[in-house]
């Protein structure tokens, strides 16, 4: 196990090393000067060229790599090129936004998508089961800037139940339309999957037997296929809730939410290095962490895997 | 006929599955009676209709697939009318069943005590604790070591006879009137089969249970049965004693079952198999459906369907050339000379 964990543990930083490598990579290979970009159109070469100096970005690039693996290995981000403040720090102070639009996203995606997965599985072809489909293949095909910017027509300029946008008081009330968003998109396919998976579960042998067992209906559900779907979910949910950590950028900007993603949109326009690169090793962090976690838990939910 | 009144009746149960291909005729008016105590064994090729028929008595068939006709009688009661709720109290506790594979049949996410306790919390009213101890007890009557310790285990943790065995600890657990067993031996290795054999044959005969065992091995019925019942394209063929149907077959199709029996004894050579196929089941029939492989048959064989004829004392056979008993000849009087 703690053999296990720890050769885990290794992997993650080999990723996010990648990551991060990558990240570099691609961030350098954009065409435009960051420092053109912050001095503005009319700068003069020679002020172009003292930014260059001021963030290192006159060095050969494996140099400027080289210093950035050093300082990250010190727990140092950089400093933001825009707002001139340190990245880790920036990061953080957005992420309680981002986790709790994730946190009930991910709410409203197993509220939403488990009944209807499960209800659609218990009685496959049925009129119910088609207006299962018809949901999941709308919740899969809306984008999600869409369905937010519909949500919010409707549901915040139409009728006024919701906020417009932003952040105000109570903080829940100008949540829910971004969870709902995040949500409704996520059910579509929370409740196919299930739908699936319940299906070849209610068709295992072991069910056959569980029915031959004389066992009722709410029993053969609830002790025999509810636990055996509680993996599929677990896999789902810790997906979910790394990616979403990583910033809900399109949710974030459409509702105005100030959090990781719209900080990073913001970085991505003015060619911010250091805060996007710490935007998504933030975010790599973040799902990497998820998977182990996800692993973990399977030796707590299936018993195949606890011993052997 | 029969003296005691038999645990099971089947009367002209036939079970079609729709398909996109047309409907799948998976058993045809198929017709037999258990009694009490007594073991039956039914035997037919896959596809036969054997393993459908036993799910119809159990109310196990999954849509599309259900039975368009005939009754079910469950010591006088009609199982195919039976409300579902009464088919929950009767299932698991008057009858039991055993399946193929142990790997699958058992659930993997649930510990082996629970697996048996829960039908007697079910059936008996038992609490946690007395079910468990119950369980702790149908364990070690079926063999299985360390009994205590295997309740908390997990199917994956036990060897496939081992879960056969807690399989049959479950079917056995509420003492059923009448317990189904499908190819309960077929995944096991050779040890293993005879030993899960030998078990089910001396419970079974401690609680006088009726068993209909379903297998495609003549040589586990023999082994295990008294009468059989032998099935082909979802019809009963040949009805009779086990030593009877082995030593005199009546229809051709027994006699080709029995060919392909490996022996031990006698020339090595090849093994002779059945040549052909299996009907179409989703055809009407026209004539005989083993006529196109039956090495005796002849032009009636293939227009006209051979009813199933009692022809011996409990002895039927579905084929023309089995020669039934003239009607004008009481059997009784013969027999009491």
């Amino acid at each position: 196990m703690w053999k296990y964990l720890g050769k885990r543990l290794g992997w993650t930083v080999v990723v996010i090393w990648g990551v991060m490598t990558l990240t570099f990579l691609i961030a350098y290979a954009v065409p435009g000067d960051p420092a053109r970009l912050i001095a503005g159109p009319g700068a003069s070469a020679a002020t172009v060229a003292s930014i260059h100096r001021q963030l290192g970005l006159d060095q050969p690039i494996w140099t400027q790599y080289l210093e950035y693996c050093w300082r990250l290995l010190q727990g140092n981000f950089g400093i933001s090129f825009l707002r001139k403040v340190p990245v880790l720090p920036a990061i953080l102070q957005r992420a309680p936004v981002t986790a709790m639009v994730a946190v009930g996203g991910v709410i409203f995606e197993l509220l939403i998508g488990i009944p209807i997965g499960v209800l659609a599985a218990l009685r496959p072809g049925s009129v119910w089961d088609r207006v299962a489909t018809i949901f999941a293949l709308l919740g899969l095909s809306a984008p999600s800037f869409w369905l937010g910017l519909f949500l919010l027509y409707y549901l915040a300029f139409v009728n006024s139940w919701f906020p417009l946008g932003g952040v105000g008081s109570p903080l829940i009330y100008y949540l829910v339309l971004p969870c709902l968003t995040v949500g409704l998109n996520g059910a579509a396919w929370y409740s196919r999957m299930l739908r699936s998976t319940m299906l070849d579960i209610l068709q295992a042998p072991y069910m056959q037997m569980a029915r031959a067992k004389g066992v009722p209906g709410w029993l053969l559900l609830r002790r025999h296929v509810l636990p055996n779907v509680i993996i599929p979910i677990i896999t789902m949910v810790g997906m979910d809730f790394g990616y979403f950590l990583g910033g809900v950028l399109i949710i974030e900007v459409v509702f105005g939410l100030p959090g990781i993603g719209q900080q990073a949109w913001q970085a991505i326009q003015v060619l911010d290095i250091p805060m996007i690169m710490g935007t998504v090793i933030f975010a790599a962090m973040a799902i990497v962490v998820m998977n182990v976690l996800v692993d973990i838990s399977y030796v707590l939910f299936d018993p195949r895997v606890r011993v052997g | 006929m029969c003296a005691i009144e038999p645990v099971l009746q089947v009367q002209g149960v036939s079970i079609e599955i729709p398909t996109r291909h047309g409907t799948v005729h998976a058993a045809r008016d198929v017709d037999f009676a258990l009694g009490r105590g007594e073991r039956l064994g039914i035997v037919g090729e896959s596809g036969s209709g054997k393993t459908i028929t036993a799910l119809g008595i159990m109310r196990l068939l999954l849509p599309p697939a259900h039975v368009t006709s005939g009754r079910i009688l469950f010591e006088g009661r009609d199982v195919t009318t039976m409300h579902p709720k009464d088919v929950n109290r009767w299932r698991g506790n008057e009858v039991g069943m055993i399946f193929q594979d142990p790997l699958t049949s058992l659930n993997p996410f649930l510990r082996i005590g629970i697996q048996v306790a829960e039908v007697l919390e079910i059936h008996r009213g038992l609490s946690r604790a007395q079910a468990m101890a119950e369980a702790e007890q149908l364990l070690r009557r079926v063999q299985i070591s360390d009994a205590r310790r295997r309740l908390s285990e997990y199917p994956h943790q036990l060897s496939g006879g081992m879960r056969q065995r807690v399989v049959i600890a479950i079917a056995m657990a509420t003492r059923p009137k009448m317990i189904i067993a499908d190819e309960p031996t077929t995944a096991l290795d050779v040890t293993a089969q005879a030993n899960v054999l030998d078990l089910l044959r001396d419970l079974t005969e401690a609680e006088r249970t009726s068993v209909v065992l379903i297998t495609h091995d003549l040589s586990v019925i023999a082994d295990f049965c008294e009468r059989v019942l032998v099935m082909y394209a979802g019809r009963i063929v040949e009805e009779g004693s086990v030593d009877e149907v082995i030593s005199e077959p009546r229809h051709p199709y027994t006699q080709a079952l029995l060919n392909s029996i490996p022996r031990l004894q006698g020339a090595v050579g090849r093994l002779p198999s059945i040549p052909g196929a299996p009907p179409d089941l989703t055809r009407e029939l026209q004539g005989c459906p083993f006529a196109p492989r039956c090495p005796v048959a002849y032009d009636r064989c293939r227009t006209e369907v051979p009813e199933l004829l009692e022809i011996g004392p409990g002895r039927r056979a579905a084929c023309h050339l089995a020669q039934p008993i003239p009607s004008n000849i009481t059997l009784e009087g013969d027999l009491a000379e």
